[in-house]
């Protein structure tokens, strides 16, 4: 146990218990699944159509935003052009279903049906529509466990969407709550801010939502405030989740966008990695 | 008789696999704290009812093979249930006398062993204490189950004359 937790030459031997047992999760979330089908199968008529005109709904506002999207990117190539740096390119994205699996209660982990045969590797990070839901930890061929950012042992380089401010968004271990690490007690930061993802670390790529502050209160007598914040993710009600494969180039610029008068807070954002 | 003469172990590995998926079983969120122990209740039985057959080292597979399906440490639960199995195996002549309202209590402070450990060691790896006493309830839903779980086995092993 202590070599599981302090040393990292058990990963192949963890990796192979993994695949091993890997199994039993579809023997426990096939029947369950096909269940909620079956149940799907029978609901009424009156609510599928209510659902489809939700949908289409959503799909056409999509779709006019969808429209803006070119021009701006258009736009985008344009200025990347005289600015005279390279265009990006288009991530890879795959869709996996989060298995109806329960794991240990006090950790926050789930299980995802895409694996190493879908090319899944360790240290992907995974997202939802609302933004990111954490990173993938364990692979094994058609399944791999997924650390999401609530996980007290999950630590994550983030800054605020409005000032550019860097800090750490560290899980606590409860359902919606996050930790805001190293923040100053002068720092400018207001309850209902956005955090982003900063591309420091080196994992996850810049610019989508983590989370909302809910809670600042700058401690006198001690370093660093006391804030908290809910992540934007729907981190317990998803069934489908994003993995996005990040872009060599684009993970290893930070985003320019802090004021110069704002110190480079928090640059030990290292601490990335799960602690597994 | 041959007393050495063993059959139906797969009566014992399938109960024990059964255990595993209902520990694996979604349950609504505020239900998963009281999820009874049933890889330890399955141990426990087999401990008292065949000590020859399932000892420590079901018991250290039994809880390797949650390890790695649950995401814990690799052995905590290995730890937690070998310890189960070397007490209900040191136990066994007595449990087996002692009636169904006698051996629940013991069923409990076995499976508290368990989550105690098991709190121990997430305490050992920085997480946050947990609220109030969490981790036993486990335990007191182990304690309502066991007079179910016990005849519904002896019935099997009965049944299907496993030894």
């Amino acid at each position: 146990m202590v070599a599981d937790a302090h040393m990292n030459y058990l990963g192949s031997l963890r990796n192979f218990s993994y695949t091993a047992v890997a199994p039993l999760y579809q023997a426990i979330s096939l029947p369950i699944r096909s269940a909620q089908e079956l149940a799907q199968n029978f609901s009424q008529h009156r609510l599928l159509l209510a659902e489809n005109q939700n949908l289409r709904d959503q799909n056409l506002l999509l779709q006019v935003q969808l429209q803006r999207l070119d021009d701006l990117r258009t736009e985008n190539r344009h200025l990347r052009g005289l600015f005279g740096s390279a265009p990006r390119f288009v991530e890879k994205m795959l869709i996996a279903e989060v298995m109806a699996v329960d794991l240990d209660p006090f950790s926050r982990k789930m299980i995802i049906n895409k694996g190493v045969n879908q090319e899944v590797q360790i240290g992907l990070p995974v997202f939802d529509a609302q933004g990111v839901m954490g990173q993938v930890i364990e692979t094994g061929t058609v399944t791999s466990r997924v650390m999401l950012i609530t996980d007290p042992d999950h630590t994550l380089p983030v800054q605020v969407a409005r000032t550019g401010l860097h800090t750490l968004v560290a899980g606590t271990g409860a359902e919606g709550e996050l930790d805001l690490l190293y923040l100053p007690n002068t720092a400018e930061l207001h309850i209902g801010d956005k955090l982003i993802t900063s591309g420091l670390g080196g994992r996850f790529p810049r610019g989508y939502p983590v989370a909302v502050v809910t809670h600042f209160k700058p401690v006198m007598g001690q370093p660093y405030a006391e804030a908290k914040a809910r992540p934007s993710a729907l981190l317990d009600r998803n069934r489908d989740v994003l993995l996005i494969w990040p872009l060599k180039e684009e993970i290893q610029q930070p985003v320019a966008i802090v004021p110069a008068e704002q110190p480079p807070a928090t640059a030990e954002s290292t601490t990335e990695q799960p602690s597994q | 008789m041959d007393l050495e003469h063993h059959q139906g172990g797969w009566v014992i590995v399938a109960s024990f696999i059964l255990a595993v998926l209902l520990a694996l079983l979604p349950l609504p969120t505020w239900a998963t704290f009281w999820r009874p122990d049933w890889v330890a209740m399955v141990l426990i039985y087999w401990c008292i009812a065949l000590p020859r057959r399932v000892g420590v080292f079901s018991g250290w597979l039994s809880g390797l093979m949650l390890d790695a399906l649950l995401g814990t440490l690799l052995g905590q639960h290995a730890l937690a249930l070998t310890l189960v199995a070397f007490l209900s195996g040191k136990m066994h002549r007595r449990l087996r006398v002692y009636p169904l309202r006698q051996q629940v209590f013991v069923v409990f402070f076995l499976v508290a062993i368990v989550h105690l450990f098991n709190a121990l060691i997430r305490h050992w790896q920085g997480y946050p204490p947990p609220l109030h006493l969490e981790f036993l309830y486990p335990a007191i839903t182990s304690f309502f189950l066991w007079p179910w779980v016990f005849t519904s086995l002896r019935m099997l092993r009965r049944g299907l004359h496993v030894r």
